[in-house]
């Protein structure tokens, strides 16, 4: 078979080192599982090898099984396996957009095994089937073609998917071409659940794998690193691994060694019971782990796979990405360990033929439990690379969604068609956030308050870490030093800020603890398989861990918030969720044991990666409903697909090193195309010290991230902006100004994230207009910030490097110089010299950019300010741009009370025009494109005057200016840095934003 | 409420010529050419009426001082930072906030409906309600004022007194100067006399001897220096001990002080602390360094500040009185059967003493007076302890003289040697250095700063430890109070005048 010589490939590939960076600091990596340490992936890995040597596929579709719901546009079949009477039961349902949902489970399996519970990461219900698809099922093969509708391009791409029938594989094509195929090398494996005495134990296989079974806590380091040499060697040879399998023997006896059922068949060790760092797993369901190969066609870059420190594209590493949410302390670069969250999202870009935009696809897999994705090296067959993977998850169902694009923008829609559309954040999230571990006391909070207005640094929020409580007892306050909470809260909120105090899940063993008593009370906690209460140790020493998964345990989390149960609680005190994962300090892997009891009589391994979204989500309902009228602001440290409905996240706990400033781009950019927008690592990084510029460096990229954190660690000297003295102090002054400056661009592109799920942030090949420039699919140190703002991270000291060098895709008209004005060209590479001031940063031509010029003390005293608009022509003179308001904190937009328009430059004229806009409420959908009744409510106090028209690389000499058709003063000068481009400046046009059918006119028009 | 409002209208009519949010003090803010404001730095010319229209127009942002259209501009920023300067006055805005103290408020807190200003004047627009607090801020200021007026008045007080002190000192020294030739000169004769005597003394006795034992002692004729050094220990009714010799002529004698080697001159600094008491303040008669200091260096851990540490003054009318009479006694042993030379013997020790005396009281006369010299206003402060707490710690200072800080039963000598700091260059600022106290460990010599601080009340407050083992304290004195530290308060007016103004 093909994947064989594939393999081949990889030895050889693998010598070619990607992206590397150093780190100081390092992992314990003997804290957390490789593939080979866990029994699901490990065996799995040794099947595929197997399977490749059979002659024959193991599963095949009954074709008379295969039926066609037209109603849910919903194809069903019956899979059978050669060596086993059970039956698997597959369902691929077309879903309007483009989405295509796949799921395979056991047909009257032994337990039911677990499915995501309905709309809790998956918007089930709002999932609506795409109409008019064709069907035709054959001898050898059914298919299933359909057009999908793109809302936004008003255009229908034709889509279809084949089911073969022997062997089974489903193959995804989108404009009549291959992109995607399911189970193409027959790799599946999908453990059924048995009784225990069913296969009797295999014989012990040799060498590693005997070491495995005794379930040595501490195995030597190199241990593992034999058995990925092994696995490289056994993968990369095919000849030597078939006869390593005839001495292996499998299954029941010796004549059926051959006869492999499923991955159990290979390896048998660990399936019932498992030990890992001194922790035994009981596993009394036994084996049942699901596992598939896609492959995707065309492909030799992936992105995406949250959350990794990885670079873009995504390596193929090795081994496979992990998603486990587990707190990792110091956490390396440039790996496949598992970190908090988890959305395993692949996005792929498929090589056109000469002259054809590439189509970009996306594949999703659901399941909660323990998954591994392996990628491996592209390999080229004829002109077409093609990457290879296969995914594994410990238990659960085959549970996957594939999107079909064709672009960038169609998966992300289609993504958030099929997990939800994000919620609209107040204003003031998008405000610079500051945080330490710990301001320690009231006065420190003033004190840290008053000297941002001193030095006039805006900031919007002030935050305070676990030292706030009275013993880590999360809705307490520490007496002696916050005495009067709410007095403190109040005294922020009167000059238009907020604060966050951190509430984590586990609950302190504390009789005189209302939280734990009326947990324990209500019996709330997770529970041993013994059916006790777990105790598990975390900040407050022993702590129980409430079970979030229970829809009655949310409820009560929620009525937490109310402001008469959390005493000291204002309506401006907002909150931070951390260990989520969960984290618990004497936990295998430093999280809960996999054979814990949750809701419904499922254990942990089931829905731990869901873990860290129901507690967030249970804070965001509890913030919901402690004030219906304001929409809440949660950040979480652990996530799951679904969690950009409940709030922000950040990249956890970074460090303060060139190299972690260097892979938050990446890393932001995997989290937006796994839907998470309300993203930001945290600036300055968490451990250690920064050194000034490095401090300053990342403000300035840190000013564009969705989510804007300074944070530090307990023991990391003080980093508040005005201690590095005037220079440090100037320089992120302007830095932060910048970001306030562009609140109403970047809340816009928020507001498009929310209603329409396009992402805030994205890589460059993103953009349709850049996605057939190959140059865009390697750039990991640059960023587009909306479709019209790229930044690149300055991931060097000066002393370093002086310069940039930055990839300007070809646009019409090319880039101006955020900061300077200047022009440049696209479709190069520019070296640009860099000061402490400038980084560079770059507006696309074309661009109409909506601001607010005025530096205040935080985002709310902007509301009073004019705007100030920013045109940034092309080469043909022309320029677009969208502006979107609301009263920033309400969900009155949800009744229409919102401004949404698109600015237009043309013929040197500016001219507005109202959009609909769908509700976020609803997913997008064609009707909801017809303009519906818009601006019902005058938001006053908010000002919505313009206060400048400004044109970028205009003429010289222009002085006359109109404005609906009379005289406005308006002049012409040079950019502050020069360079003998010229802005025109309106002012004061008697325009306002949200108001139609005027014009203003910058010199003549055309 | 409404009168104050009508008042500070009248009181501002002079103002109000000026744009909102520009202090008095700045005067560019006038039409040039034909009604044109000239921007203050970046120098285009604008309409006049564009000042603080709420509209950025100059590159450099100052027309508009009293809005916060300029506020955070990135090309204004790009401006003064160009011009490697911060944005004066296109980055703030001037409250003139009657009858408190004016304030100077970042241009983007104008009209954000926050009250930044006790006047509300940063509020003009109206957006919030914001209450008029100055009067009552203002109590503070009066109440400063007030103190500094009678600090002022007390300081003139001191100079004058000072200039007393410093005068009778002087007239004190050239007394003691004047006499001291005299006494000098009786003591040269008492010693002829006594040498006379001497040699009458020892003739008689030769003759005597020759009579009763011919040629028998040839040691006789050694120098009369040798002879009286000699005598002690043979003979009770010697007057002076080595360490009260005061007379530097004798080649031979242990080399004991003439004085109390006062430093004449400021600069110790070359002095290495190292080497023991070349910086010793109070020299023992016994020639070792009296300084409790050197004594608590020599030995830290012992007993320390809590000895008896007399005032040089006292030192003379009491210990060096006592010694004297002492040896005096001894000297004159039994009056009965005192001789001729006895008599003259106790004659010389009186007056040799009377020199001594006159030397020391004279070179502490000089030093007094070379201390009181530049600041006599400090003459109630010579030598006076005072002492405060801060962080667990007792900080004593005496003044022209050294300072400690103490806990518990230690004390660390944070300075030995003083002068005026003068480094700053503002002689208006009377900064007091205390300098070579104990080393820190690896680190340099302990001092501290004493900044002298206008107030009514005399007291040591705000210690600080600015770098490792450089400490500062501020003294509050009315000592320090001079007309100019009235300038700040310039914006309540004339005081009397102020309460008319605003009731």
């Amino acid at each position: 078979m093909a994947l064989a010589r594939r393999l081949r490939m990889i030895s050889l590939l693998l010598a070619i080192s990607t992206w590397l960076l150093p780190s100081a600091l390092s992992v314990d990596r003997h804290k957390f599982k490789k593939c080979s340490e866990s029994s699901p992936c490990r065996r799995y890995r040794s099947y595929i090898s197997r399977v490749q040597a059979l002659p024959d596929s193991l599963y095949t579709v009954d074709p008379s099984s295969v039926a066609f719901d037209k109603n849910n546009v919903t194809l069903t079949w019956t899979v059978s396996h050669r060596h086993h009477d059970g039956k698997l039961q597959g369902v691929l349902q077309v879903l309007e957009g483009g989405a295509l949902r796949v799921t395979v489970d056991e047909v009257a399996g032994l337990r039911e095994r677990y499915r995501l519970p309905k709309d809790d990461a998956i918007v089930d219900s709002q999932l609506r089937p795409q109409h008019g698809a064709d069907v035709s099922v054959g001898a050898t093969e059914s298919a299933v073609s359909f057009g999908c509708w793109d809302a936004t391009a008003k255009s229908i791409t034709p889509g279809r998917v084949v089911l073969q029938h022997s062997p089974f594989k489903l193959a995804f094509y989108v404009r009549q071409r291959l992109v995607q195929v399911v189970n193409g090398d027959q790799l599946m494996n999908l453990e059924r659940y048995r009784k225990k005495e069913e296969p009797p134990p295999p014989p012990q296989p040799p060498a590693a794998q005997a070491a495995a079974a005794d379930g040595e806590a501490d195995e030597e380091g190199d241990e593992g690193d034999e058995q990925q040499q092994q696995q490289e060697q056994q993968e990369g040879d095919e000849g030597k691994k078939e006869a390593a399998a005839e001495a292996e023997g499998v299954a029941k006896d010796e004549p059926e060694a051959k006869v492999i059922v499923d991955a159990v068949s290979v390896d048998a060790d660990g399936a019932w019971e498992e030990s890992f760092g001194g922790h035994r797993d009981s596993r009394p369901h036994g084996p049942s782990a699901v596992g598939v190969d896609v492959a995707f066609i065309g492909v030799e870059h992936v992105y995406g796979l949250p959350e990794h420190a990885a670079p873009m594209p995504l390596p193929s590493y090795p081994e496979p990405y992990r998603f486990f949410n587990l707190d990792v302390f110091e956490y390396e670069l440039d790996n496949e360990m598992a970190l908090y969250g988890t959305v395993p999202h692949l996005v792929a870009i498929h090589d056109s033929p000469k002259g054809q935009p590439p189509v970009v696809t996306g594949f999703l897999w659901t399941n909660p439990s323990e998954s591994w994705a392996k990628l491996m090296q592209e390999t080229k067959e004829g002109d077409l690379p093609t990457k290879y993977s296969w995914w594994v998850a410990e238990t659960g169902v085959m549970d996957f969604f594939v999107f079909l694009g064709p672009t960038p923008m169609n998966v992300m829609k289609q993504f958030h068609s099929v997990a939800g559309l994000p919620t609209m954040p107040p204003l003031f999230a998008l405000g610079k956030h500051q945080c330490r571990w710990n301001y320690k006391d009231e006065a420190d909070v003033f004190d840290v308050d008053s000297n941002f207005d001193k030095h006039d640094i805006p900031y919007d929020v002030i935050w305070l870490d676990i030292e706030h409580t009275d013993g880590k007892k999360y809705f307490t306050w520490n007496n002696h030093l916050f005495p009067k909470p709410a007095e403190m809260i109040d005294k922020i909120a009167a000059k238009g800020r907020k604060m966050v105090t951190i509430v984590d899940p586990h609950i302190k063993k504390d009789d005189n603890y209302y939280v734990y008593r009326e947990c324990r009370h209500q019996d709330l906690f997770v529970k041993k398989p013994d059916g006790t209460q777990y105790e598990g140790w975390c900040w407050p020493g022993s702590s129980f861990y409430p079970d979030f998964t229970n829809p009655q345990v949310r409820d009560f989390w929620a009525s937490l918030f109310d402001l008469s149960r959390y005493e000291g609680s204002t309506k401006d005190l907002f909150i931070w969720n951390d260990m989520n994962e969960p984290s618990v300090f004497n936990g295998p892997e430093v999280s809960m044991q996999r054979d814990i009891i949750h809701y419904g009589q499922r254990e942990h391994r089931e829905v731990h990666n869901l873990y860290g979204m129901y507690y967030h989500r249970a804070t965001f309902e509890g913030l919901t409903r402690r004030d219906p009228n304001q929409r809440p602001f949660v950040l979480t440290r652990s996530f799951f697909i679904g969690t950009h409905r409940y709030g922000y996240v950040w990249t956890g706990d970074n460090a303060a090193e060139w190299s972690h400033l260097e892979i938050s781009i990446p890393m932001l950019l995997s989290h937006a195309l796994g839907g998470i927008s309300y993203i930001g690592a945290d600036v300055g990084g968490f451990f250690k010290n920064p050194e000034p510029e490095l401090l300053y460096r990342w403000h300035q990229l840190g000013i564009w991230y969705p989510f804007y954190r300074a944070h530090a660690h307990l023991e990391t000297a003080r980093r508040e902006p005005w201690l590095f003295g005037q220079e440090v102090t100037d320089i992120i002054r302007d830095t932060v100004t910048t970001r306030y400056r562009m609140l109403p661009y970047l809340y816009t592109a928020t507001a498009l994230f929310a209603m329409r799920g396009e992402p805030i942030i994205r890589p460059l090949w993103f953009d349709n207009a850049f996605i057939s420039d190959p140059q865009t699919y390697t750039i990991s140190d640059q960023m587009m910030v909306g479709g019209s703002v790229m930044v690149k991270a300055v991931t060097q000291p000066m002393a370093k490097n002086s310069t940039a060098a930055v990839y300007l895709p070809e646009n019409p008209g090319g880039w101006y110089d955020f900061y300077t004005g200047a022009r440049l060209s696209g479709g190069q590479t520019h070296v640009v010299s860099l000061s402490q001031r400038y980084v560079p940063t770059y507006v696309r031509a074309g661009s109409v950019l909506v601001s607010k010029g005025r530096r205040r003390r935080s985002s709310t005293q902007q509301r009073l300010d004019p705007f100030t608009v920013d045109v940034y022509p092309s080469d043909k003179g022309e320029a677009t741009g969208l502006i979107y308001e609301d009263d920033h904190n309400s969900w009155a937009y949800k009744k229409g009370e919102f401004l949404f328009q698109q600015l237009d430059f043309r013929q040197n004229t500016l001219t507005a025009k109202s959009l609909p806009l769908p509700l976020d409420d609803k997913t997008p959908t064609a009707k909801d494109f017809t303009p519906h009744s818009l601006t019902k409510k005058d938001f006053t106090p908010h000002n919505l005057n313009i206060e400048s028209i400004r044109v970028h690389g205009a003429p010289a000499s222009v002085s006359e200016c109109k404005a609906k058709g009379a005289p406005v003063h308006c002049r012409s000068r040079e950019e502050p840095r020069g360079g003998g481009v010229y802005v025109v400046a309106v002012k004061k046009p008697p325009v306002k934003i949200g108001e139609e059918g005027w014009t203003v006119t910058v010199g003549t028009a055309v | 409420m409404l009168l104050i409002f009508c008042f500070l209208g009248l009181v501002l009519i002079d103002a109000a010529a000026l744009p909102k949010g520009v202090p008095h003090t700045i005067d560019k803010y006038r039409p040039v050419q034909s009604n044109q404001y000239r921007c203050y730095v970046s120098d285009e010319l604008i309409d006049f009426s564009f000042v603080n229209d709420d509209f950025c127009d100059c590159l450099d942002g100052t027309d508009e001082p009293g809005t916060a259209a300029c506020a955070g501009s990135p090309s204004v920023a790009a401006f003064w930072h160009a011009h490697g300067e911060e944005a004066a006055f296109s980055s703030t805005f001037y409250c003139p906030q009657k009858g408190s103290k004016p304030k100077v408020v970042p241009a983007s807190e104008v009209n954000d409906g926050v009250c930044d200003c006790c006047d509300g004047s940063d509020e003009w627009q109206g957006l919030t309600p914001c209450k008029n607090t100055c009067w009552d801020e203002g109590a503070l200021f009066r109440q400063r004022k007030q103190q500094i007026e009678q600090g002022i008045a007390r300081r003139e007080r001191f100079v004058k007194e000072g200039h007393t002190v410093l005068a009778s000192v002087k007239a004190e020294l050239e007394k003691e100067k004047a006499t001291l030739p005299q006494h000098e000169a009786t003591l040269k004769e008492l010693e002829k006399e006594e040498d006379e005597l001497k040699r009458l003394e020892a003739e008689k006795k030769a003759k005597e001897r020759k009579k009763e034992e011919e040629g028998e002692s040839q040691e006789q004729q050694q120098p009369l220096q040798s002879e009286e050094e000699a005598l002690p220990p043979v003979s009770n009714v010697e007057p002076a001990t080595q360490a009260e010799e005061p007379s530097p002529s004798p080649p031979t004698l242990p080399p004991a002080p003439a004085s109390p080697p006062v430093q004449q001159d400021d600069d110790l600094d070359a002095l290495d602390d190292d080497e023991v008491p070349t910086d010793c303040h109070e020299w023992g008669e016994d020639g070792k360094c009296h300084d409790k200091d050197h004594e608590h260096d020599e030995d830290e851990e012992g007993l320390i500040g809590e000895e008896d540490e007399m005032d040089e003054d006292e030192y003379y009318e009491e210990g060096e009185d006592r010694e004297w009479e002492d040896s005096r006694r001894r000297a004159e042993g039994s009056p009965e059967n005192a001789t001729e030379l006895d008599k003259i013997r106790t004659k010389v020790s009186d007056t040799r003493h009377h020199v001594t005396e006159a030397k020391k009281k004279i070179d502490h006369l000089e030093k007094k007076a070379k201390d009181l010299e530049s600041k006599p206003e400090y003459a109630h402060l010579y030598h006076k302890c005072v002492e405060t707490n801060s962080d667990g710690y007792v900080y004593e200072v005496c003044f022209f003289k050294d300072a400690h800080q103490k806990k518990d039963h230690h004390s660390t000598n944070l300075g030995r040697r003083w002068k005026w700091d003068i480094s700053t260059g503002n002689l208006d600022e009377d900064v007091m250095l205390l300098e070579g106290g104990q080393s820190c460990w690896n680190g340099p010599a302990r001092s501290l700063k004493v900044r002298f601080v206008c107030g009514i009340e005399e007291k040591l407050q705000n210690v600080s430890e600015p770098s490792r083992c450089v400490y500062e304290v501020n003294m509050m004195s009315p000592a320090a109070c001079r007309p100019h530290h009235l300038d700040e308060f310039k914006f309540l007016g004339d005081s009397s005048q102020q309460q008319h103004d605003e009731l």
